[in-house]
């Protein structure tokens, strides 16, 4: 478990927190965040590579404050790898092995190699491995020596595609074969997130603005920020009130049915691929249904997205078989179909 | 391609006309002198005997720095302190100064009647006229030459790098041995040749704190103020070929462990 209460730490203009995070032991948290959000120093504050202005930090019931990265045990991949050039890979991975004076040293080594598929790479120069086989090495150099917390910063950013699916794979496999390995890994991948996460951080001005499952992260943000940089476009401040005793959030230009417990001032954000669209009124269980007119149409490959004017600016995204078969084009009349469920609200 | 060629052409020519300016009095002397008397200067003991002086006092006077500035490169590297500028510019002072004026300041603070060379000579360790004195004046004239260089290569080591041998469980120290030294060991050897080279080279400062024992920059100095430029000349000829065998030898034993 790490526990970080009240933890602050000001670098230059720039402050990290305060942060109060709990991350339970062996569980896979991903953080995201754009950069400069202050994500890697996070970590290294985890680490213990960066000190805490103020604040506090346990590592398994541990006081760690004052505990140096070389006792915390921990293992740290950085994106481009950080691998000592002065070493073969045998070298780096037995580095942390050789600090221990572990006496069999060589059949470990090669048993994570076996692990992470990189046996035949042992005598290999760093330089010469490709980006997928020196993520390898990274990782097998911090799991070898068995640590309690496994940090990533951005390790599959600097990978083609390929190389990326396989890693995602090999982390998967890492977190479920070490029941007790926290492991936190920064990103700004949101697939690699999605696919990787039980946790998600999103962190930005040095602030952790959401954790929570992923699915709920996504689908319902906690913060306008949050909303914006997990892609919702349609992001809407203003009120809740009631009428006829039915919830509905307002804004200077729209009213809409919502389902929410929400009072007063709030945002309501709509996904873009919850909106339905007709040419003809029709008679739907949808609460609320909108006249507008196409704004703008932008080709997404197999998706076209949609501007609407319905007195505020609203993204849809239907197929592009949709468009085609309403013929769809800018200025064209047409109706909005929104479910009261389909709208988030959340307290401003 | 075709538009640059007459630009590049004026380059190339501008540049030869460079290392002519160099090239030309190196070999220019070597053409003056006459073999038999080469020789015969190669066999002159007060010559051997100060070329030896000369190269062992540069020795010296770079093992002093390799070791006390090292550190501070490293500091200098790594740390953003105040007054970092103020060391850095301290460091550098030497280049600018004349190296007369060195001379003068370190005879100064060392000579017989100071303080400090007071202090210095109840150990039995004298600065004027000595073997000693010769390798303080040229450490002082050419540490900046391995100071600058090994902070170069000290910056030139990813941070990262130190990082992540600290969260594998190396010390400070450990981590600067096994990771940071090796790293930057090709900037710091090419440092030491550099200044290695300069301290050899040296002659102002040496002059006013140590004229006897003679280096053989005051050696060629005095056979052309006692006897003129045709005996002088074997002299500085025979100086500057053993430079270059040993500069170029050094470069390329460096540039091999390199590859």
């Amino acid at each position: 478990m790490i526990e970080l209460k009240d933890a602050t730490k000001k670098l230059g203009n720039f402050t990290l927190g305060p942060l109060n995070v709990n991350l339970e032991k062996g569980s896979y948290s991903v953080v995201l965040g754009p950069s400069g959000a202050g994500k890697t120093l996070f970590m290294e504050i985890i680490a213990g590579l960066s000190d805490l202005d103020s604040g506090t930090i346990r590592i398994n019931g541990r006081d760690a404050l004052d505990l140096p990265p070389q006792r915390r045990s921990i293992g740290f991949c950085y994106q481009d790898y950080a691998l000592f050039p002065n070493m073969d890979v045998f070298e780096n991975i037995a580095f942390g092995l050789r600090l221990r004076k572990h006496r069999d040293i060589k059949p470990k080594v090669g048993k994570i190699a076996r692990v992470m598929g990189i046996q035949d790479l042992l005598k290999r120069d760093v330089k010469d491995l490709s980006g997928g086989e020196k993520q390898r090495v990274a990782l097998a150099r911090a799991l070898v020596i068995d640590p309690d917390i496994l940090l990533l910063d951005e390790p599959l950013s600097a990978l083609d595609k390929a190389s990326a699916l396989q890693l995602i794979k090999e982390l998967k496999r890492i977190h479920r074969s070490r029941p007790k390995l926290t492991i936190i890994h920064i990103t700004h991948d949101f697939d690699e997130a999605l696919s990787l996460a039980e946790k998600v951080l999103v962190m930005n001005n040095g602030r952790i603005l959401q954790l929570g499952e992923p699915r709920e992260v996504f689908n319902k943000p906690k913060d306008p920020f949050v909303a914006s940089f997990v892609g919702l476009k349609n992001i809407y401040k203003g009120w809740v009130g009631s009428h006829d005793g039915v919830p509905v959030f307002e804004t200077d230009d729209l009213k809409f049915r919502v389902i929410t417990d929400c009072e007063g001032d709030a945002y309501a954000t709509i996904a873009a691929h919850d909106v339905i669209i007709s040419i003809e009124p029709s008679e739907t269980s949808a609460r609320n249904h909108f006249e507008g007119i196409v704004k703008d149409m932008e080709d997404k490959g197999m998706l076209m997205e949609l501007t609407v004017d319905i007195g505020v600016d609203l993204t849809v995204t239907i197929t592009k078989e949709s468009a085609l078969r309403m013929d769809l084009h800018d200025g064209k009349r047409c109706h909005v179909l929104i479910k009261a469920t389909a709208i988030h609200v959340f307290k401003a | 391609m075709t538009k640059a060629k007459g630009f590049v052409a004026v380059f190339i020519i501008m540049g030869t006309v460079i290392v002519l300016f160099v090239v030309l009095p190196v070999f220019g002397i070597g053409i003056a002198t006459p073999i038999h008397s080469l020789l015969e200067t190669a066999r002159d003991a007060e010559v051997i005997s100060s070329i030896k002086l000369t190269f062992l006092s540069g020795l010296f006077a770079t093992l002093f720095a390799v070791l006390f500035g090292t550190p501070l490169a490293y500091i200098l590297a790594r740390y953003r302190f105040p007054m970092r500028e103020v060391v850095e510019s301290i460091i550098d002072l030497p280049v600018v100064i004349p190296h007369s004026a060195a001379g003068i300041a370190l005879l100064t603070v060392l000579g017989r009647n100071t303080t400090i060379g007071h202090a210095f000579s109840v150990i039995g360790i004298h600065f004027t006229g000595t073997a000693i004195g010769i390798t303080t004046a040229m450490a002082f004239v050419s540490v900046p030459f391995y100071i600058n260089a090994a902070k170069e290569g000290f910056a030139s080591v990813d941070r990262k790098l130190e990082k992540t041998a600290y969260t594998l469980g190396a010390s400070g120290s450990r981590a600067f041995f096994s990771i940071t030294l090796p790293l930057a060991k090709n900037h710091l050897v090419s440092g030491a040749i550099m200044m290695w080279a300069r301290a050899i080279s040296e002659f102002g400062a040496i002059v006013i704190l140590a004229y006897h024992p003679m280096v053989a920059p005051v050696l060629v100095y005095e056979r052309f103020e006692s006897y003129g430029l045709a005996y002088s000349r074997p002299v500085a000829w025979l100086i500057i070929l053993i430079s270059l065998v040993a500069f170029t030898s050094l470069r390329l034993m460096t540039r091999r462990r390199r590859h």
